[in-house]
This record gives C-alpha cells, sequence and structure tokens, in this order.
C-alpha cells in the first residue's frame, strides 16, 4: 500500500512561497489503478515525485509498504552521459538486481538495437521512454508510477506496453497522472482531479472524465 | 515496541541500500570521467603521480643552486600531495549535484551518496597515488623512511576529512548560487599562497605565523613534515584546532546536504 496523508508542498518562487499540493491524501492499494487528471502546472509531477520519494513534502506523511517504481516519465532517471547498458548497470545496481539476468530481457523489449550501447543523451524522447519501460518491467515493481509517458512510441510498441503492464501485471498496483482523460478513462479503475492543490475523488472513472472533459467543452 | 523492531529492519536494510548506491554512483563517476578506453581509470592515480613527480623535477632542477632550507623532495611530495587532494575535492564538488540530477528520479539515490561518492573516489585517487609515490620514492632511495609514519597518515586523513568537507560544502553552496563557483577559483588560488604547500610555517616572521595560523590547511602539511623530518625540523601545527574545523565543517556540510531544495536547484 501507498498512503499519502495531507500532504502540503509548496515551492519558493520570485513572488513568495507558491503551494503547489494543499493537504492532499490518497491510498494506493495493491491491485489499484489509480488515475490523476490535470491541468498543465496543477501539480501532477509534483504529486508523482512525492508518492515515489523522490522528493519530501513540507508537511504531511508518506508511507509505502510495496515496491514503487521510479515515475516513468519522458525524461529523468537516467545519466544522459552514459549509454543504455551502463544505466541499466546503475539501476540494477541501486535496485540489488543482477544486471546480467535482466540484460537481454531489456534489450529486446526495448527495441533499441545498437543504439543501446550509445549515451541516453542522443536518446529520442521515444526511446527513453522505451528503456524506461523495459527496465521497469524487468525490475518488477508491485506499483508503478507513470507520469504522461504512455502514449510515447508507435502504436505496436504502445500496444505492447499496454499488454505487459496492464494485461501480465493486472495484479499490480498504477498510479497515472496524465492531462489526458480519455486515456485515464480507459486504463483506470479510480480517478481524481488535482486542481489548485486539491485532489478531488470521484465514485467512478466516468464521471470524473465527464468532469474533466467539462470546462473545456 | 512493534514500531522500533520494524524501523531498526529498516535502518540496516537502509544501510544496505545506501552502500549499493554509492559504489554504483562510484562505478558510474568512473566510466563517465575516463571511460573504457585505454587505461581507463588508471587515470584517476596516475594523474595526481605525474602532476608530482614533475613538480617534484621542476623544483629541484630550479634550487639546485640555491641552499635550501630542508631537502626539497619531501617538502614537495608532502606539500602538493595536500595541495592535489584539497584543490580535486574542492573542484569536484563544485556542480557536483548537475549531471547527477537525473538519478535523483530513483528514491534511493539521496544528494548525500552524490557527494560520498564523489570525495571518496577523488580521496581514494590521490591517496593511492601519494602512498605508491611514497614507496616508490623510498625504494628508489630519494626519500629515507620517516621518523614518524603514523603522524604522516594522521595528518593524511585529517587533510581528507578537511577536503572532502569543503568540496561537499562549495558543492552545495555552488547549487544556490553561480558566484560561488566563479569566486572560489580566485579564492583557491589565494589560499594556495597560505596553504603551506610553498613554505613551512616556522620560516615565517612570528607575526605572519600567527596568521597563518588560522588556516586550517597548513596543520594537516606541517603535520605531515613532522612525521617526515621528526624533530629535527621545526614545525607548527594544533591538532585540536584541525580537529575541531573538520567536525565544524563536517556539522556544515551535513546541514547544507540535508536542505530539500537541493534536489529541485538548477
Amino acid at each position: 500500500m501507498v498512503e499519502l496523508q495531507d500532504i502540503v508542498k509548496s515551492y519558493q518562487t520570485r513572488f513568495g512561497a507558491y503551494t503547489v499540493l494543499n493537504r492532499v491524501s490518497l491510498t494506493v492499494n495493491p491491485g489499484d489503478r489509480l488515475g490523476i487528471l490535470g491541468r498543465n502546472g496543477a501539480g501532477k509531477s509534483t504529486l508523482i515525485r512525492i508518492v515515489s520519494g523522490q522528493e519530501i513534502p513540507d508537511n504531511g506523511t508518506v508511507s509505502r509498504t510495496m515496491k514503487v517504481s521510479w515515475p516513468l516519465a519522458f525524461s529523468g532517471g537516467f545519466q544522459g552521459s552514459l549509454t543504455g547498458l551502463d544505466n541499466l548497470r546503475f539501476i540494477s545496481r541501486i535496485y540489488n538486481v543482477d544486471h546480467a539476468k535482466i540484460q537481454d530481457y531489456v534489450e529486446n523489449f526495448a527495441e533499441l538495437g545498437n543504439h543501446f550501447r550509445e549515451p541516453v543523451r542522443n536518446y529520442s524522447s521515444g526511446m527513453q521512454a522505451r528503456l524506461a519501460f523495459a527496465l521497469s518491467l524487468a525490475i518488477e515493481f508491485d506499483c508503478y508510477l507513470i507520469d504522461e509517458i504512455i502514449a510515447v512510441g508507435d502504436a505496436r510498441f504502445h500496444r505492447k506496453c499496454t499488454e505487459e503492464l496492464f494485461e501480465r501485471r493486472k495484479d499490480r498496483a498504477f498510479f497515472i497522472v496524465s492531462h489526458d482523460a480519455n486515456f485515464i478513462k480507459s486504463y483506470c479503475t479510480k480517478a481524481a482531479i488535482l486542481e489548485k492543490g486539491h485532489l478531488t475523488y470521484f465514485n467512478d472513472v466516468n464521471q470524473a472524465y465527464a468532469e474533466y472533459m467539462a470546462p473545456a467543452a | 515496541m512493534n514500531r522500533r523492531v520494524k524501523n531498526n529492519i529498516l535502518f540496516t536494510s537502509q544501510i544496505k541500500t545506501q552502500g549499493r548506491v554509492i559504489s554504483a554512483l562510484i562505478l558510474r563517476e568512473i566510466i563517465t570521467r575516463y571511460g573504457r578506453h585505454n587505461i581507463g581509470f588508471l587515470w584517476l592515480l596516475l594523474e595526481p603521480v605525474i602532476f608530482t613527480v614533475g613538480v617534484i623535477i621542476l623544483w629541484n632542477l630550479t634550487h639546485k643552486n640555491h641552499r635550501f632550507l630542508v631537502d626539497i623532495t619531501p617538502f614537495v611530495v608532502t606539500g602538493y600531495s595536500c595541495l592535489l587532494l584539497w584543490r580535486t575535492c574542492s573542484f569536484r564538488g563544485l556542480k557536483a549535484i548537475e549531471p547527477n540530477r537525473s538519478l535523483l528520479h530513483h528514491r534511493q539515490v539521496k544528494i548525500q551518496d552524490i557527494f560520498v561518492a564523489r570525495m571518496l573516489l577523488e580521496i581514494a585517487g590521490v591517496s593511492f597515488s601519494f602512498f605508491t609515490l611514497l614507496a616508490i620514492l623510498m625504494f628508489a632511495g630519494v626519500l629515507l623512511w620517516p621518523q614518524n609514519p603514523c603522524l604522516i597518515l594522521f595528518g593524511w586523513i585529517l587533510m581528507a576529512w578537511f577536503s572532502s568537507c569543503l568540496g561537499t560544502i562549495l558543492g552545495c553552496l555552488s547549487e544556490y548560487s553561480e558566484m560561488v563557483e566563479r569566486l572560489w577559483h580566485p579564492a583557491s588560488y589565494f589560499l594556495l599562497s597560505v596553504s603551506g604547500t610553498f613554505f613551512m610555517v616556522d620560516w615565517l616572521p612570528p607575526k605572519m605565523q600567527s596568521l597563518v595560523h588560522w588556516v586550517p590547511l597548513i596543520h594537516p602539511v606541517e603535520m605531515m613534515r613532522a612525521g617526515y623530518w621528526g624533530s629535527s625540523v621545526k614545525t607548527h601545527y594544533d591538532t585540536p584546532y584541525m580537529i575541531a574545523v573538520c567536525f565544524i565543517f563536517t556539522w556544515l556540510a551535513l546541514t547544507l546536504m540535508a536542505d530539500k531544495r537541493l534536489k529541485l536547484l538548477t
């Protein structure tokens, strides 16, 4: 389980403190698929970084009793001057996994070809995303944190990812933040909208979808 | 009670995780800096050796005709090795977080690990080359067996301790302001002149002696020279003062690293 209680997070700006999250609470149980909808700048990425433990909130408590992935996003998680393979080794070391055992899987899944042995900074965002997915599937987490990333890659890779994640690993928990209501609607079982620092829960995903789409229409 | 037991387990597993993270960071640092080409990470050890040997030769040539107050080679070896230690640690500390920032996406990786890994690597490199150089020079008969090897080692440890804290402090501060990096270049150049690399405290007039006493860098260098020559050369060092400075710097480094804003600053 991952539990956030009364999380407050603010950043210093030139115009004083700006509160991104104001007493946000949420729970992700094993098997949950929680989607957070929010517009650009609503604090989705901040929230996911707090869930992952990358950032420490100003106030409130975070408890993690399952193995939580790092936030899979368009960038981040890799060191640019290292090759894909060296990044794999690094990540295997910090997550305590034998890198030799997962190397083939990652290489095949990410479909990077020779680029696997090129520095990650030369990768396109799609290639980085593929590597991130391949690695997180190889290491196996109880809870996957996904930041917008799914739509990346071509249709075939997209299908492969959704199959690996949402079908083969349907027992796992997913915490997804996105501005794309259709995506949240099709893959999540619970949804909430993050707006002005507050999280509003909905009884079902369709209701969240309707609410989120309404002001735009 | 349950809570306490849980915390204990967490603590030991945390130590193991931090150990894994630090070694992974060291390996990544070695690969990015030295690559896998030719002699690779051996450069880490060779760089300081080449530098010190070059300076030894230069000094021996330029001071050939002067009557120098002490043997040149041990004077240069102790002085330049210490210089290298605090110079490399401080310069490697500056902006240390930036290239590792994307690795902070993994919750296991902490700001502290980045600095510990960097400083350990620098210290290991310079130390290995210093002691190898000492051994080679002693074997070659250029240096004698030191009067008090323990004092040399102790001085070196204090120097490493001080340098790693200095590098960490500068590294954290450089995240707040570009100024730190820009100012450290001239400041370190100035410090060079009072670091004890080019003189022994005893050669200075008494007034200057009491002034340079405040420069922490002086004490380990003098200590190591005392370790080499023993009582035949007059040295000035203040061990309690140096240890106190190290503790203060450690506290400062730990406090600065704990600032959670460091993870966000760019």
